[in-house]
């Protein structure tokens, strides 16, 4: 057993139609991979090796790609999720009692996984949430004001302003208590599960990554990922082929037979 | 009486900004001035001049630059429109407020400006007369507009370079006062301005307020839309026809 990483598979990309309503959002390609198989080569070449694929709908699709793992170098566990239960509800569900990874298969990311686990480890924090900067510009003139509401004086004006916002990218190194937060059966989404720990005084940490982060589920990431894939690619470490031998090595032969 | 009863009605007169190049609605506006650009059965700047002379104003200067000549076909002398229109053509780019002191008459009376790419049923009359009892320099139409941050967002811990995360809310909400584009300027505020030289509105409100001028805002709560950003013109086209008669009931 290494160290174990749930990847979140399911959901529908509604933003992104019409591409998702005949492909899963994590086998939305970049470049002639599926962002899945980027991700999963990626945890392959940081030493992730153990994998659940939490599925929804559309799962026979995602298990023909990827079978059992063994061509992107991990080992593929297979959580189906019948009615979705959120970003954090299929915590419900799993049975782990070692800290472990829990990230969106949607992101195209240079983070360094085995970083932000080895400051989560040395941490005593519940959750470490890998973070971003992004700036956001809001297309307005934009007027400060002052005085009574009536007639307000104008203090200042600012052209397209523009605010820099922290932002989750999705990917949580996790301790395994967390899971009591989390009812079986819950819906509930990763930020009420945050929320709901530093409410019961729980230390929820942070791991800043200011390399490449795309969200594919919004349509300006996604289109600048196909606008990129050429320069991206080289950027994403993926599966070497002795982590792969490494991989098949330790599975069961029925396994490793594809069966 | 006194002296003052005995003059003429003021007259309400009105600047309109059409001379930019509109990039954001590349490319369309290679072929077509930004005023231009059709909302349902019209170009956005006719239902904009239709208006102001539904409000009273009797004269419209249309400041223009790139495909002035398109614009300067479809209004002619306004004669159409029910209201007296001039032109300026800029032979530079002078920037949104750069024209102002080279248009001539307007020393005498306080004044409307505006961009030639909105889409609203602000009273124009009203804004004018209340700038003139106000006092300003400049009176800006302000109009509260929220933008959805689509991501997850943290807030941290207080302290300096804190890693301690103290909240998560997904994709909140942010709100602006956002200017409308439509401002009333009194003979003062362009003496503020060189001729012939580029100047944009906001650094002129800044020129202004170093110089102790009095820059008001006039909050807003009307149907507003620039039609120069992506999302608002395919708004304004999906919304055309359920607000006509709010926007121009007589045509």
């Amino acid at each position: 057993m290494s160290d174990r990483v749930v990847v979140l598979a399911g959901g529908l990309g509604s933003r992104l139609l019409p591409y998702r309503t005949v492909v899963p959002k994590p086998l939305l390609p970049v470049g002639n991979r599926s962002v899945l198989e980027v991700i999963l080569g990626q945890l392959a070449a940081h030493g992730f090796c153990d994998v659940t694929l939490a599925v929804g709908g559309l799962a026979g699709l995602i298990r023909a790609l990827l079978g059992d793992g063994t061509r992107d170098g991990v080992r593929l566990e297979y959580v189906e999720e019948y009615e979705p239960h959120g970003t954090a509800g299929v915590l419900g569900a799993l049975d782990l009692d070692e800290p472990f990874l829990l990230m969106n298969g949607n992101v195209l990311t240079t983070l360094d996984y085995r970083a932000l686990w080895d400051a989560h480890l040395a941490s005593s924090n519940a959750m470490t949430i890998a973070t971003h900067r992004r700036e956001v510009v809001a297309d307005f003139g934009v007027l400060r004001l002052g005085g009574d509401g009536t007639d307000p004086m104008v203090l200042d004006y600012v052209e397209k302003p523009s605010r820099t916002y922290d932002v989750s990218m999705g990917v949580y190194a996790i301790q395994p208590e967390v899971r009591e937060y989390v009812a079986p059966g819950e819906v509930l989404g990763l930020p009420d599960l945050v929320n709901r720990l530093l409410a019961d005084g729980q230390q929820v940490g942070s791991f800043a990554h200011d390399g490449l982060w795309l969200d594919m589920r919004r349509r300006e990431d996604f289109e600048l990922a196909q606008l990129g894939a050429g320069e991206i690619e080289p950027l994403l470490p993926s599966a070497k082929p002795e982590d792969v031998e490494r991989a098949i090595l330790s599975m069961p032969p029925a396994a490793a037979n594809g069966a | 009486l006194p002296a003052r009863n005995l003059t003429p009605l003021r007259t309400k007169r009105a600047v309109v900004l059409a001379g930019g190049l509109g990039r954001r609605l590349e490319p369309y506006t290679t072929v077509l001035p930004k005023p231009l650009m059709p909302i349902g059965d019209r170009p956005i700047l006719d239902i904009v001049i239709r208006q102001l002379a539904r409000h009273g104003f009797t004269h419209v200067t249309i400041a223009t630059g790139h495909l002035a000549e398109l614009i300067e076909a479809y209004f002619s002398d306004g004669a159409e429109f029910g209201v007296s229109i001039d032109y300026f053509r800029e032979s530079q780019p002078l920037g949104t407020v750069g024209a102002l002191p080279l248009i001539d008459g307007l020393d005498g009376e306080a004044f409307l400006v505006m961009n030639g790419d909105v889409l609203t049923d602000i009273d124009y009359g009203a804004l004018l007369s209340r700038h003139r009892a106000s006092g300003a320099t400049i009176t800006v139409a302000v109009k509260r507009r929220e933008i959805q941050i689509s991501l997850g967002v943290l807030r941290f811990d207080e302290a300096e370079g804190s890693q301690r995360i103290r909240g998560y809310d997904e994709k909140p909400v942010v709100s602006y006062d956002a200017s409308m584009g439509i401002y009333c300027f009194s003979p003062a505020a362009v003496k503020h301005i060189e001729p012939g030289v580029r100047l944009d509105f906001p650094e002129l409100v800044q020129r202004l307020l170093d110089a102790e001028e009095n820059v008001q805002g006039w909050q807003s709560d009307d149907y507003w839309l620039d039609i120069g950003r992506h999302d608002d013109y395919e708004q304004a086209i999906e919304e055309f026809e359920r607000m006509r008669h709010r926007l121009i009931p007589e045509a």
